[in-house]
């Protein structure tokens, strides 16, 4: 597995240096243009590519096969990819199934329980 | 909001009226229910919502998709869920923009009104125990004081207004919709459609980031970023003579404005053109803190220059040498310019449909349907509170 890790990491790394023609073109990006004042937008570009590596470590160990992490963080940008490295861990992930039956009586439970607590 | 007949037909009236294009946003406006009925509907398995979700707007916007197939798009199985980055950028995998609503539910009601299913993130759970849940918002019913939505394996979920907002507003307010680059949706507003369209640009997509800024200077001509990022995907496309011309009338609306003059900068260097650069080195001030550095390297690369390489750009476009000093095409009419830069959205037409060709004409109708559902929606908060 170890192994298995660091040859997709060292593959996004590549391909990473190689994708990011465009911010490397001498003009001043749309997208650090209405990102400035950020964090993300003033990295350069070793930080860049290691927050792609970190959000694609972490996409790994959340699950996501080694075969669609590299396609999913190449469909992002390296100032995207800098946000989500700071705040994927804390982001909400939508997913709850709406279906309203225990979850709906918990919650009715907590929400009266809510009302009565003297502290609130 | 006293729901009599009169004022429910009145609300199906100014919906079906409002309505671009017939019969790809149809509104149901039957008795008190405004529903963009043609909005598709897939039950989500597990904790898959986010896939069924993102399906059901991608779809309704033309694009051919399962949820299973945005499954291994989106979903992230240790999370039990789906991230926002991730919807964003597969929404961007498709072909379609996805702009991020500004967290009003006036925007809420702009989308719905101009027939756009409005993909949502709720808490159901609390604060500090969180429940995550993504639902798509399609319509609404006046006379129960409720909110229609594609959500979970109810494809028509009825939820009181006050707890619609409430759970949405515990989730950060985050809302978005998917919409093909020519076409800003009804809430959008400059900054946020750059935004939305700008990691096109980034991720090496010119061509449809060239389409969603073309459709951002119909919409907002009088917006100097605007028009630099126009210039900014000419350059990338290497068409000069273009990019001078939207730098041209980005510092026509915005002199010094300092993105722009760096990239028309290096436009003239791409040229192998430094001379021309001479007219924008005056005496500004100096560039934002942020900036400095990114300055200097062109003035560097402009110093480093000769001009023995100097071409006239191609006749194509008609500019020529020069086109950014002429004065006579910076000061070309704009088009409409009058209503270009209204942030006013309490029409529900975000003010400047007229900017867009074959667009909908509707500012009088909005007014009433925003004036009826503001109402409505008031006495219900308070009722609430």
């Amino acid at each position: 597995m170890p192994r298995k890790n660091i040859s997709v990491l060292a593959v996004l790394v590549a391909v990473m240096m190689i994708s990011a023609l465009p911010a490397q073109a001498g003009i001043v990006g749309t997208e650090q243009m209405v990102t400035q004042h950020t964090r993300a937008a003033s990295l350069d570009r070793i930080e860049q590519v290691l927050a792609g590596v970190e959000v694609a470590a972490q996409l790994e160990a959340w699950g996501v096969g080694p075969e669609q992490v590299a396609g999913r963080v190449a469909t992002m940008s390296d100032i995207e990819l800098a946000q989500l490295a700071d705040t994927m861990e804390t982001d909400p992930a939508g997913g709850v199934l709406a279906v309203i039956g225990v979850v709906f009586v918990v919650l009715i439970i907590l929400e009266l329980t809510g009302v009565l607590n003297l502290f609130r | 909001m006293t729901c009599n007949p009169a004022s429910v037909v009145l609300i199906g009236v100014l919906l079906s009226g409002c309505v671009s294009s017939p019969g790809q946003h149809e509104l149901r406006g039957a008795a008190s229910v405004a529903e963009i009925s043609e909005v598709p509907f897939f039950a989500q398995d597990d904790y898959q919502c986010g896939p069924a979700a993102l399906a059901t707007v991608l779809v309704h916007g033309g694009v051919s998709v399962t949820p299973d197939q945005l499954v291994s798009q989106i979903y992230v199985p240790g999370r039990r869920g789906s991230l926002q980055a991730e919807l964003l950028a597969t929404t961007r995998s498709h072909a379609r923009v996805p702009y991020r609503l500004d967290g009003s539910w006036r925007s809420l009601l702009a989308e719905l009104h101009d027939g756009r299913p409005v993909l949502l993130l709720q808490n159901l759970g609390f604060d500090r125990w969180p429940i995550w849940h993504y639902a798509v918002l399609v319509g609404f019913d006046a006379e129960q004081r409720t909110f229609l939505l594609r959500s979970g394996t109810e494809s028509r979920h009825e939820v009181s207004v006050s707890r619609l907002l409430a759970s949405w507003e515990r989730a950060g307010s985050w809302a978005m919709v998917a919409v093909p680059a020519s076409e800003p949706p009804a809430s959008a507003e400059a900054l946020g459609w750059l935004q939305a369209v700008a990691p096109f640009e980034s991720t090496g997509r010119v061509a449809t980031a060239a389409e969603g800024y073309t459709a951002g200077v119909k919409r907002w001509p009088k917006d100097p970023l605007v028009w630099t990022a126009l210039g900014n995907v000419s350059y990338l496309q290497q068409d000069f003579a273009a990019a001078e011309r939207a730098y041209g009338q980005a510092l026509s609306l915005s002199p010094g404005h300092w993105p722009a003059r760096n990239n028309l900068l290096q436009t003239f260097m791409a040229r192998g053109c430094p001379g021309l650069a001479m007219p924008f080195l005056g005496h500004d001030g100096e560039p934002p803190a942020d900036f400095s550095a990114t300055w200097n390297r062109t003035l560097e690369g402009l110093a480093a220059m000769d001009e023995s390489q100097c071409q006239a750009v191609q006749a194509s476009s008609s500019a020529g040498r020069g086109a950014v000093v002429d004065r006579n095409l910076v000061k070309r009419p704009l088009k409409s310019a009058t209503h270009g830069d209204q942030k006013e959205t309490t029409d529900g037409c975000g003010g400047a449909e007229n900017e867009v060709p074959g667009r909908r004409v509707c500012e009088a109708t909005g007014k009433g349907f925003d004036h009826l559902f503001t109402h409505a929606l008031r006495r219900l908060i308070a009722q609430e509170e």
